[in-house]
């Protein structure tokens, strides 16, 4: 049986911080410009899906909390890649992210961003993020403020995060929080984005 | 920025033969660094760095006169080619090539079924064909046979047959289903194996193996002597009935009787499916996640396994088979089922509508009759990040070596740290021992372990006479050197082939440690 919800009603109610803008100047390399918004997903059981959602859905085409069937989820963005290839940001489990980075090749999008979050039981947060290395830097920075509540950064910030943009780059970091480790305690972040035309040297 | 070469050609070179390559297939289709589509050729999953394994350039041929053309290309330019058909068998290297600087060929865009024959049940297809595909294809054209695929439903049907890979239906040896082969050979020119030799095209290509001569397909699976654009496969005629059924065993020591009993099932085809017999954690992972039961690294201890298999209501293994036929018979069989099974003390025997709400059933009911989907890769939720690589011996389908295979991979995996998360997939006379290796693939540390875990697990298991049937790029040396029989005769004389078919060595140098001349595997590992 799958479900496929929205809970839009979950973030309604919050109050959206400001988008911080990144700068056209900062997103160098082959795109000129942020990508269109991307649709967002977040999978519940996640413990920040909800606040991803509610940040995004200022920047987002469509942004929603689902339960995820993998098998039917990758058949609909096959099905809508097919003729559309778009941006996509997800918080997910590991293995949706493998599945849409790999269904993403066949076309034409590429990963622009991972992002892999770690609850551990002392009440850090370890982070590992790879994408457009300015963008993660001020997402790094944000991080550190939010503690737990990264997920309102990464919402605020899935316009630039799925955008082409400079060469990815890697950056890890430990946060410290009090909070003990949600049920889900590791999970993922990740955007692909058209790439084509294909470039050529 | 560092370019990333192929070993040995210049710069100019290498942009000499993209050029050339540009020309046949279009600008659009050859993808360059700094492309971002070039990372997607990348090993994300395995337990070694990606950029070992890093791709040059990847080049998108349409149709085989492309094929041929940009093979020609890297002939004149000694370009390495990685050929690729839909580059997703992540446990094994996924799109990524042998070594740093490869050019992938990637077959996706051939993604044709050019043909099924439903009187004689057979088809013909592309590299680029997915399982997802060809399934669709057949409902479709609503044709009365089923398809059979891997567990990763999103893989390729070339590309998984080629590498000997298995399915669950009664035609889950997808190597002893294929019929017809053609190939394109390293000087351009192409190749049709068996009746497919005869000018004008035989029928009788995609029917009958052998032709006349040597019967040479095997020739080009698992090995770089050519590049496969088309198969014939056979085809398994919808069963007017099929009856899954899953027994439940309570003991690990129960693999030991399970194993005794099946193999008779097997060799008299009253199970004619590739059987599986399932540890509990392998199912486990559709429910839950490590990291709920145990933070910090280290296997779960047994008094753990135990609960888990209660909560869930799963056995320590979990045998899953299925009948296939006339009503009738599969009744009939269904008795020897019951009787056989019932004898293995404390085993809880199940059907498809005693338990509906079970996932890890579920997709096991669909595989084994040939519905591609995507759950068993919740497994890679079961430590998080994805990180993963398959140890795959194989041994006799007895007992005794079931337990031995067993007992000896979980104490390597407990110490280094890992869980046993492992199945056997038991084809007529052998069993396919899968080890799941999971981990944390953003852990630098425990990535390292992984990789020394398999690489010690290779040798264990040469030990015990044990060898295996496919693996991950990064183990292809030391696993051909296992197969060393006669001071490595095999190996030799497969080095021999590839130095006469390929002279220049631009065909997937090193793959399943198959090296060109003056590539020897010492300076390539």
């Amino acid at each position: 049986m799958v479900h496929r919800r929205e809970l839009l009603k979950a973030g309604a109610g919050l109050v959206l911080a400001a988008p911080i803008r990144i700068p056209l100047r900062l997103l160098t390399g082959i795109a000129s410009a942020p990508s269109e918004a991307p649709d967002v997903i977040a999978e519940t059981g996640i413990a920040s899906a909800s606040e991803l959602i509610a940040a995004a859905q200022a920047n987002a085409r469509h942004a929603r909390a689902v339960d995820i069937d993998s098998t039917i989820l990758i058949r609909r963005l096959s099905e809508a890649w097919a003729t559309r290839p778009r941006p996509l940001f997800g918080m997910t489990r590991s293995d949706v992210a493998l599945l849409v980075e790999a269904i993403a090749r066949d076309h034409g999008m590429a990963v622009v961003y991972r992002g892999w979050h770690d609850h551990r039981a002392a009440g850090e947060i370890h982070h590992v993020l790879y994408g457009n290395p300015d963008v993660i830097a001020i997402v790094q920075r944000e991080f550190s403020s939010a503690g737990t509540g990264f997920g309102k950064v990464l919402g605020r910030h899935v316009i630039e995060l799925a955008s082409l943009g400079a060469r990815p780059a890697s950056i890890n970091f430990t946060v410290d929080t009090a909070a003990r480790p949600p049920r889900q305690a590791r999970f993922v972040t990740w955007a692909v984005a058209p790439a084509r035309p294909a470039m050529v040297v | 920025m560092n370019v990333i070469l192929p070993r040995g050609v210049s710069k100019e070179r290498f942009a000499a033969a993209t050029s050339a390559m540009r020309k046949v297939v279009g600008d659009h289709w050859v993808i360059l660094d700094p492309n971002p589509l070039i990372a997607g050729y990348m090993d994300t999953y395995s337990a070694a760095p990606e950029s070992s394994t890093a791709a040059s350039a990847a080049v998108c041929p349409a149709s085989v006169e492309e094929v041929q053309e940009v093979v020609k290309v890297a002939n004149q330019h000694r370009i390495p080619i990685w050929s690729i058909s839909t580059g997703k068998n992540f446990a094994y290297g996924g799109p990524a090539p042998r070594t740093a600087g490869q050019v992938v060929l990637d077959l996706r865009r051939m993604n044709r079924v050019i043909e099924v024959n439903t009187d004689l049940g057979y088809a013909i297809v592309e590299p680029g064909v997915g399982y997802v595909d060809f399934y669709n294809y057949m409902k479709r054209h609503k044709l009365p046979y089923w398809i059979d695929c891997a567990a990763n439903g999103m893989g390729g049907v070339m590309g998984n047959t080629l590498d000997h890979g298995v399915g669950y239906t009664a035609y889950g040896d997808h190597l002893l289903m294929q019929c017809g082969m053609e190939v394109v050979l390293a000087d351009g020119s192409l190749m049709r194996t068996g009746m497919g030799a005869l000018p004008g095209g035989s029928p009788s290509w995609p029917l009958y193996k052998y032709g006349y001569g040597p019967y040479i397909d095997g020739l080009f699976t698992q090995s770089n002597f050519g590049v496969v654009t088309k198969i014939g496969l056979w085809l398994m005629p919808e069963p007017p009935a099929f009856r899954p059924f899953m027994v439940q065993l309570q003991n690990e020591d129960d693999l030991y009787q399970v194993t005794e009993l099946l193999r008779p099932l097997k060799i008299n085809m009253i199970i004619p499916n590739a059987a599986i017999t399932v540890h509990l954690l392998w199912e486990a992972s559709v429910w839950t996640t490590k990291h709920e039961w145990k933070t910090g690294s280290g296997a779960l201890p047994p008094r753990t396994l135990r609960q888990i298999a209660e909560k869930f209501n799963l056995g320590m293994w979990n045998f899953y088979a299925a009948l296939y036929g006339l009503p009738e018979v599969v009744e009939a069989n269904w008795q020897i089922i019951e009787s056989t099974f019932r004898s293995i003390k404390g085993a809880k025997i199940y059907r498809e509508e005693d338990r509906k709400d079970d996932p890890s059933f579920n997709y096991r009911v669909r595989l084994m009759r040939g519905e591609p989907n995507l759950t068993e890769f919740s497994l890679m939720n079961w430590v998080g990040g994805g990180g993963h690589i398959n140890f795959s011996p194989i041994s006799p389908a007895s007992g005794a070596d079931a337990m031995k295979q067993f007992q000896m991979i979980r104490k390597a995996c407990e110490k280094f740290g890992f869980d046993y998360i492992g199945e056997f997939v038991i084809g007529w006379r052998e069993q396919h021992h899968i080890l799941m290796l999971m981990f944390n693939r953003y852990d630098a540390d425990e990535s390292r372990r992984a990789h020394d875990c398999f690489a010690q697990l290779i040798n264990d298991a040469a030990a015990e006479g044990y060898g295996e049937y496919r693996t991950n790029l990064h183990f292809m040396d030391q696993i051909a050197g296992t197969y060393g029989a006669n001071d490595g005769a095999l190996l030799r004389m497969q080095r021999h082939i590839k130095r006469a078919l390929d002279p220049a060595g631009i065909l997937a140098p090193g793959k399943n440690g198959i090296w060109p001349l003056g590539e020897p595997p010492e300076t390539n590992s």
